[in-house]
Order: C-alpha cells, then structure tokens, then sequence
C-alpha cells in the first residue's frame, strides 16, 4: 500500500523559507507492504539549488575554471611554503621517534597524516613526486609492523626524498629520475611493510583513517 | 558538465569542512572563483556540526581523515544524528584513497558523492554542478537516511527480487562522481512495486 503524506520534517524549521534546502514540509511517499520492518520512506528534495543557481547573468563552467586555475597559481608559494614546513614536522616527529622521545605508533600516525595532506595536495599545485613520494610513505605507514628492524630506516628513505624534492622545488612527476627513485620506494614498502592487505573496517589496519 | 549553461552561484552557501589549513585555503579560493556567495569554513565535523545548526548551508565539502569528528562520523550525525539541522543536505566526501569499502562505508552512510584527491577545478566544479542539476530523492529506512542509491527503478519490473539475498554491491567506481541514481533518472519513484524495487539499506 503506497500512501502520501505531507508532514513536517522530522522537527520544525524554525527559519525563513528562504533557508536553503528548507526541510519544513517535504512529500513523503511511505512504502508499507509487510509489516513495520519492510518500510520506507522516500523525500522528494524540498528545495530548488538549480532555480536559485540559474541566471542568464552567471558565469559558464568553463569562465568559472579559468578563474579556478588563478587560484590555484595564486596558491602555490603557500603550497611550497607548506612543503618545507611537512619535510620539517616529519623531521622531528621521526627525531623523535629514534630518540625514544614518543610511543612509536602514535608518531607514525602522525607521520601519516603530514604524508597524507601532502600526498592529497601535491598534485594540485604541479607536485606530482612529491605526492608519489607520500603515497608510498603512506603506504608503507599503514602496512607495515611498528616494530619492522627496518621501518626508521625505509621512512628516512622516505623524508629524505621528500626533502630532494622540497629543497629544489622540483614540480611535475621527475621524468625517468622521479619513476625510479618511486619505484624504489614502492619496493621499500614491499620489504618492509609486505604485501597489501585487504583493508577492512574493524581491523587494525583498516584504522588508518585514510581519506 | 552543461558547458552552455550560466551559473550564478552568489546566493550558494557551502561549507568546507577539512582540519587542513591549506586544503581549506585552497577549497576556499575555488569556491571564490566560481562565484559562490558564501564559503563557511570549520576545522572538524565538531565545529561543522555547530554551524549547521546555526547557519544556512546548501552544499558540504567534507574531508574524511579529521578529528574529533572525522568525516565519516560528521556525516552520520548530519543524516541520523536526533538533533541533525539539516539531514538532507548534500555532502561531497573528499578522499585520497578509494579502497572500496571506504567508499561504501561513505555511501552507506549517506553521501552525495565523493572528490577523490587530488583536488581539481574541473572535479569540484563538476560535484557541484551535477548536485545542482540532479537532485536527488532521499530515502529513509530504519537503518539508513541518505540519498537514493538505486541506479534505476522501473515500475513495471517483472523480474525475480534479486536485492532478496542483501548482497552489497561495491560501486560502481573509485573515481571522483556521483552515488546512485539522480531525481531525475528514477522519476517512476512515486510508484514503487510492493516487493520488487525496495531499497535494502
């Protein structure tokens, strides 16, 4: 039996119509056939974006893009300045992880999250080794045992690429230099942090958090 | 993308939610490009969460990997969360990695769509444009409030219910896009046959 209801939201909007995606009245289309178990509800999207989005007076997607690429120009000394800034907090973290200054396996995590923004910007602003070099660093952090002989070394390996690339400003992906010294710290991370699993919400290393 | 389609995103309200300094910088300079009206920026889901309840937003652009409140939980509490402000509101999750079950986990919990890093003009403008012009139908289950992920219902299906076994599909791709099925492409949803179209959330 399909009915229809029009009924408020789940709780009153309190503010003007005008509010964007206003939920104070929605059509509800409530599907029951079995029992309670089988029902469900389906929302028509109270609000109108492409009405309040549309004007004969905006900008194309493609004028919009060209305005986009100056603000990813205009961005990039801050992006170079933040390299430097990652090179260096990895420096210290992994300092201090030699010094036994830190539980290991929270310094790696916060390695990991420096490598990941890193990994997750460099590409934008023309650093594709950059972000290589932090992808097989992440890859190596999430896999790889904290207590592996190996692993202090393979993340030096790691910073001290990283810091090549930093130190000479070197953008785009390194031509064939760039894919060898990447492929060799791919196989860095297979030595050290083995064979990749198959990451799965509820194991440990499902935890990194990666994304 | 309507490339002949003008666009006037001043009265757009997004939010950033992302505990990156420079991510959000740089999310905020796009958004500025593309002409939208107003950027709100929070630090984690914590500080989203506040704002939503307080500000107006049509759009959230939210990283995964944050804390208190990483991505994934901030979408949880806007979709399911008893004093969510506004639950039906488009998320786009933005992430470096696209291990499947990551990107399930996020459908599942009611994304809109995902950005996968490395971050471009073209794909933000894109998630965005697409929100716009495809709307999406929001499902409700006892277990599940988020948009409607089918790739299609038709009315007149006559085949077996082959959702009857609950096997989870993986998406269809990794890639920055879109989830299930827009509005538009599931118009006989005000019909749905006893049976054979449910959604198995």
């Amino acid at each position: 039996m399909l009915t229809t209801i029009d009924r408020p939201f789940m709780q009153p909007d309190l503010r003007s119509v005008d509010a964007p995606l206003n939920c104070a009245a929605v059509t509800v289309l409530r599907d029951v056939p079995e029992g309670p178990a089988d029902w469900f509800e389906t929302y028509s999207p109270p609000g109108s974006l492409l009405a309040r989005a549309s004007t004969g007076n905006g900008k194309t997607p493609h004028e919009m893009l060209a305005s986009a690429q100056a603000a990813v120009e205009s961005l990039h000394d801050a992006f170079v300045a933040e390299l430097h800034k990652a090179v260096d907090q990895m420096t210290d973290t992994q300092a201090r992880i030699i010094d036994g200054q830190t539980h290991t396996v929270s310094s790696i995590r916060e390695l990991f999250g420096i490598a990941h923004e890193v990994k997750g910007q460099g590409r934008t602003f023309g650093f594709d080794l950059a972000s290589s070099i932090c992808e097989a660093l992440c890859a190596l952090l999430r896999r790889a045992d904290p207590r592996h002989p190996k692993l202090v070394r393979s993340i030096d390996t790691h910073i001290e690429a990283l810091r090549h690339v930093s130190n000479r400003g070197l953008q785009g992906d390194g031509g064939d230099v760039g894919t060898t010294l990447v492929r060799s710290l791919w196989k860095e991370v297979q030595v050290v942090g083995g064979e990749e699993l198959s990451d799965g919400p509820g194991t440990t290393r499902g935890q990194s958090g990666e994304g | 993308m309507t490339e002949m389609r003008r666009y006037d995103f001043s009265r757009l309200s997004v939010m950033i939610v992302d505990d990156n300094r420079m991510m959000r910088a740089l999310l905020q300079s796009l958004l500025d490009s593309f002409g939208v009206g107003s950027v709100i920026r929070a630090g984690n889901g914590e500080d989203a969460l506040h704002i939503l309840a307080n500000e107006p937003v049509d759009i959230v652009i939210t990283d995964w990997l944050m804390s208190p409140l990483d991505g994934l939980e901030f979408v949880r509490a806007v979709r399911t969360g008893k004093t969510s402000p506004n639950r039906l509101v488009p998320i786009l999750m933005m992430t470096g990695l696209s291990e499947m079950w990551r990107v399930a986990a996020a459908r599942d919990m009611g994304v809109n769509g995902f950005i996968v890093k490395p971050l471009t003009g073209e794909s933000l403008l894109s998630r965005i444009i697409h929100i716009i012009e495809h709307p999406r139908f929001f499902i409700r289950t006892r277990t599940y409030l988020g948009p409607d992920r089918r790739r299609a219902a038709k009315a007149d299906y006559g085949g077996p219910e082959r959702r009857g076994s609950r096997t989870r599909q993986p998406p269809a791709s990794p890639q920055s896009g879109e989830i299930g099925p827009t509005g538009s492409e599931i118009g006989t949803i005000a019909a749905p046959r006893t049976g054979a179209n449910q959604p198995h959330h």
